[in-house]
């Protein structure tokens, strides 16, 4: 992975706005029901953050509005100080493995070159060179095997590392995953993270729907605590050591102790 | 038979079937993948009135007329549908269920009241279609080709033309429409477009098998295709290849299968065209090499007992 071009030059003062990823005043409601309530983020080149909170928080909401596949009532999303515009290129999203329809007539090499479809544009067809470069991303994934079959016939680990190398192969600058470790085995996870760290260690931005707070400090840089509004957010040892990370899993949450995915 | 009548009667009639039947099915399979097969009902049925309207004002039905009017019935749809959901406070499968209906009834209706609409669609049209009155009074003469041939000729040409071109963006429009958005390719776009190319094929096809029936070919063939591929470009080819083959073998069930128990009469093509599509979907669900019932219990049966 080489640098990104669209960093800002060396030598610059950075300003918040500035930053790969700005979400400013996101406000987000289903019907007369509001789940997002003035929410403010940032996150940095290079950094690694977990989006934490109990269920309903509106964690995987705030991957979709960020994306613009949730209408947001109001807020801003700027991308390297520029709003957001799909199809720039700049983010890639790994949806849940519930939101996709498995039985699609498609193999794990097919939905990989998906991510490539930005790149190839539109009318042009999907060439050899394609096909090779999503190969690739499988191979990174250790998905190379099983490159040929029916999505539907890959195990939920599979399934979720598939995801992973057609954001892989987007090439984005921004990756932002909801829940890429659900359900998954402890080897797939092992994998999923050491690449999300390379990412990040490449100077891309990583954000993370997660669920285990158990792993929160050993995989991620930065939380982000959400509960409809931003409880807390910063480094992990921050959010990790206040006192509202317990207060807001409320009586479930005990000191030290992890909470389960689901 | 001689080969004279094969010619006027029955080559233009099998030639418009399976026009109809391949451009419906075309466009079927992206409609079965997306989930929408519905759509395909609601949109044959909600043009009719605007066919009859086409009629009615044009004193002729002629391709570009019926597409003008269908497209204007499909607009005053899409409007009432959407004052349906602000206004009634309905879901979005009421409202259409709503809509459809009463406009198909109003085609209907308009139908009957007119009589500037006789000798060119009559509501018997609308249920068997009208594939026996398509024929090639000069057989050889290429001036003479039916109307219907070419309107449904050029539809088709424009569909497949459009699906080749967008192959990539219907796939990932389908699969996932975050990752179409994200990449630029304006999945609601795509969305409309599947849309007017449904409503495009409805009315060609309009014709041929009238409005009831179009629905068996929008979503009998690629449910066939979808037993037989786990690839989406042979899904579209397979989809195409068993519409052709249930054009082919409906038509010549009806025009010939009575003669065969020595009656005179012959039946409704495009209801044995429906029906020779449900019989392959039945087959195929049960003969599929990996997905049909049948064989799919052998296989887990062997796969049971061999060691992985």
């Amino acid at each position: 992975m080489v640098g990104s071009e669209a960093v800002p030059p060396a030598g610059r003062a950075l300003s918040t706005t500035d930053l790969p990823l700005y979400v400013q005043g996101l406000n987000v409601a289903y019907g007369s029901r509001p789940v997002l309530w003035n929410v403010e983020f940032s996150a940095a080149a290079g950094s690694l953050t977990a989006v934490v909170g109990p269920n309903g928080a509106g964690k995987s909401t705030l991957l979709r509005a960020v994306i613009g596949q949730v209408p947001r009532l109001s807020g801003h999303v700027r991308v390297f100080g520029r709003q957001f515009e799909p199809g720039d290129g700049t983010v890639a999203y790994v949806p849940q493995q519930g939101v996709v329809d498995w039985e699609f007539p498609a193999s794990a090499l097919d939905v990989v070159a998906m991510g490539l479809y930005g790149d190839i544009g539109w009318f042009r067809p999907v060439r050899r060179r394609h096909r090779t470069r999503a190969l690739e991303m499988l191979d990174r994934v250790g998905l190379a095997d099983s490159a040929g079959r029916q999505i539907g016939q890959l195990s939920g680990g599979q399934r979720q590392r598939m995801f992973v190398a057609r954001a892989l192969a987007q090439d984005a600058e921004i990756y932002l995953l909801d829940e890429p470790l659900a359900g998954v085995d402890a080897v797939t996870e092992t994998r999923i993270m050491t690449i999300l760290r390379e990412l990040a260690d490449a100077g891309r931005t990583i954000v993370v729907v997660h669920h285990d707070l158990e792993t929160l400090q050993e995989y991620f840089t930065h939380a982000l605590l959400l509960n409809g509004r931003v409880v807390e957010a910063g480094p992990v040892g921050g959010v990790v050591a206040s006192a509202s990370l317990s207060r807001t899993y409320g009586r479930f949450a005990t000191a030290g102790a992890g909470i389960g995915a689901g | 038979m001689t080969l004279q009548e094969f010619l006027v009667l029955d080559l233009p009639a099998i030639l418009t079937a399976v026009l109809a039947c391949v451009a419906c099915s075309l466009v079927g399979s992206f409609l079965v993948l997306r989930r929408q097969a519905l759509l395909a009902d609601a949109v044959s049925h909600v043009v009719l009135p605007g066919i009859v309207g086409a009629v009615l004002v044009t004193g002729a039905l002629t391709g570009v007329a019926i597409m003008a009017g269908a497209l204007v019935a499909a607009l005053v749809a899409v409007a009432a549908i959407e004052l349906l959901r602000a206004c009634g406070r309905l879901e979005a499968g009421a409202a259409m269920g709503t809509v459809f209906t009463t406009m198909f009834a109003v085609g209907v209706a308009m139908l009957e009241w007119s009589d500037v609409a006789d000798g060119y669609i009559d509501a018997r049209h609308v249920v068997f279609g009208s594939l026996e009155t398509v024929l090639w009074m000069s057989p050889g003469d290429l001036t003479a080709v039916p109307r219907q041939i070419v309107t449904l000729a050029v539809v088709l040409a424009i569909l497949a033309g459009l699906c080749g071109c967008f192959h990539k963006e219907l796939a990932v429009s389908t699969f996932d429409p975050a990752l179409a958005a994200l990449l630029g390719f304006r999945p609601r776009l795509v969305a409309i477009a599947l849309v007017t190319a449904t409503g495009a094929a409805a009315v060609a096809a309009f014709e041929a098998v009238g409005s009831i029936l179009v629905i068996a070919m929008f979503v009998g063939p690629p449910c066939v295709a979808r037993m037989l591929t786990d690839r989406l470009s042979l899904q579209v080819w397979v989809s195409v290849l068993v519409a052709a083959v249930a054009a082919i073998v409906g038509y010549a069930l009806a025009a010939f299968g009575p003669g065969l128990y020595g009656s005179p009469n012959s039946l409704n093509a495009a209801g044995t065209i429906a029906v020779t599509v449900g019989i392959l979907q039945l087959l195929s669900m049960l003969f599929a090499p990996r997905y049909g019932a049948l064989l799919a219990t052998r296989r887990r049966q062997s796969s049971q007992s061999a060691t992985r």
